[in-house]
């Protein structure tokens, strides 16, 4: 199953803390390309979470190729059991999350970073990058501290509802 | 100088502000602090207003009485003394979502203001079927340790459903 269903606020899982792969194996590696095929499946999105195709592990997938903010790209990335390691600088961009279909909101972010974590190969990996890049990874990096951008919005006016509601392709929370 | 609180709520349209305001300058009257938005259609302002010492209530009221009929708008103006605001308060910013149901806003203020908590801005989006979203500015009296307003708000929440964070919104002097 390629595309999987998004989770959407308020599932549980989108709140909890996720393990640790322990292995990386055979199925790790099928789950890291759901998560790249559903990342692609919707429309300008440049970062998925594992726990929002409902695999509560750490695995990310990041893509900023030809985003028209991104400065410094590594092309497309899974990481597992991403770490972001130094957080330089910070700046406020706005942000949607596929989870949180109906808003958007102005978070604050490291500005440089570095990543470190494994392949898909178990090789450990590491990676310095700034700017959007770098505000991809740390959204998809709070995922897995069941953090969302509602709990980063540095005041009340910083939430803004979406004009139109993503149409329903997600799957609610019980 | 006299100063006045005016409030003004109606169907937004355009050239509310423009239409308000010159009856203000007309009268030699200086804007200070503004708050103006719109919640779906209904456009609100709230304006302290500097007006010349030959400037009354009456006169202020009399010449509003053109906007507001123009635009249909509910006006009202007050007079008031600035009050220099306490020393010390410690600023926070509370943000609870989750699934709509009545009483949110009332159960978080309440347990907020039985602490002594007050309130300075508050904005709620109801952003489609499973998200109502409330971002609170609040300040702590001196004396109360922030950990005993965490874990008050972290019952409530419990309580309610809903998912709540609380972090400081210290600026940082540079």
């Amino acid at each position: 199953m390629p595309v999987r269903p998004v989770l959407i606020y308020p599932h549980p899982m989108l709140k909890s803390v996720a393990a640790a792969c322990e292995f990386i194996d055979d199925e790790i590696r099928a789950i890291a390309v759901d998560l790249l095929e559903t990342m692609r499946h919707y429309p300008r999105t440049v970062g998925l979470a594992a726990p929002q195709i409902g695999v509560p592990l750490r695995l990310i997938a990041v893509d900023v190729t030809d985003h028209p903010k991104a400065t410094v790209c590594h092309g497309p990335m899974v990481i597992v059991n991403p770490e972001v390691v130094t957080g330089e600088g910070s700046e406020i961009g706005r942000e949607g999350c596929l989870s949180l279909p109906s808003i958007t909101a102005d978070v604050r972010r490291a500005t440089r970073i570095f990543v470190k974590g494994f392949t898909l190969g178990g090789d450990e990996v590491s990676a310095e990058t700034s700017g959007f890049e770098a505000r991809a990874i740390q959204h998809e990096v709070d995922h897995l501290d069941g953090i969302l951008i509602l709990d980063r919005v540095a005041s009340p006016a910083e939430v803004f509802p979406r004009r139109q509601k993503t149409k329903g392709q997600g799957v609610q929370g019980e | 100088m006299r100063e006045f609180a005016i409030t003004a709520i109606g169907q937004d349209r355009p050239g509310i502000v423009a239409g308000f305001t010159e009856v203000l300058l007309t009268l030699g009257c200086n804007l200070a602090d503004c708050s103006m938005s719109r919640l779906r259609n209904e456009f609100a302002m709230i304006l302290l207003v500097e007006a010349p010492p030959e400037v009354g209530a009456d006169r202020l009221n009399a010449a509003l009485e053109q906007p507001a009929r123009r635009f249909d708008l509910v006006v009202t103006t007050r007079q008031f003394e600035d009050v220099p605001a306490p020393e010390g308060d410690v600023p926070f910013v509370v943000s609870v979502y989750g699934k709509d149901r009545p009483g949110i806003v009332h159960t978080v203020s309440r347990a907020l203001a039985d602490l002594d908590v007050n309130i300075t801005d508050l904005r709620s989006h109801l952003a489609g079927e499973d998200l109502y979203a409330m971002i609170l500015d609040v300040n702590l009296p001196p004396a109360l340790p922030p950990e005993e307003v965490a874990s008050r708000l972290q019952a409530v929440s419990r309580e309610l459903g809903v998912s709540l964070t609380f972090r400081s919104a210290e600026a940082a002097e540079l």
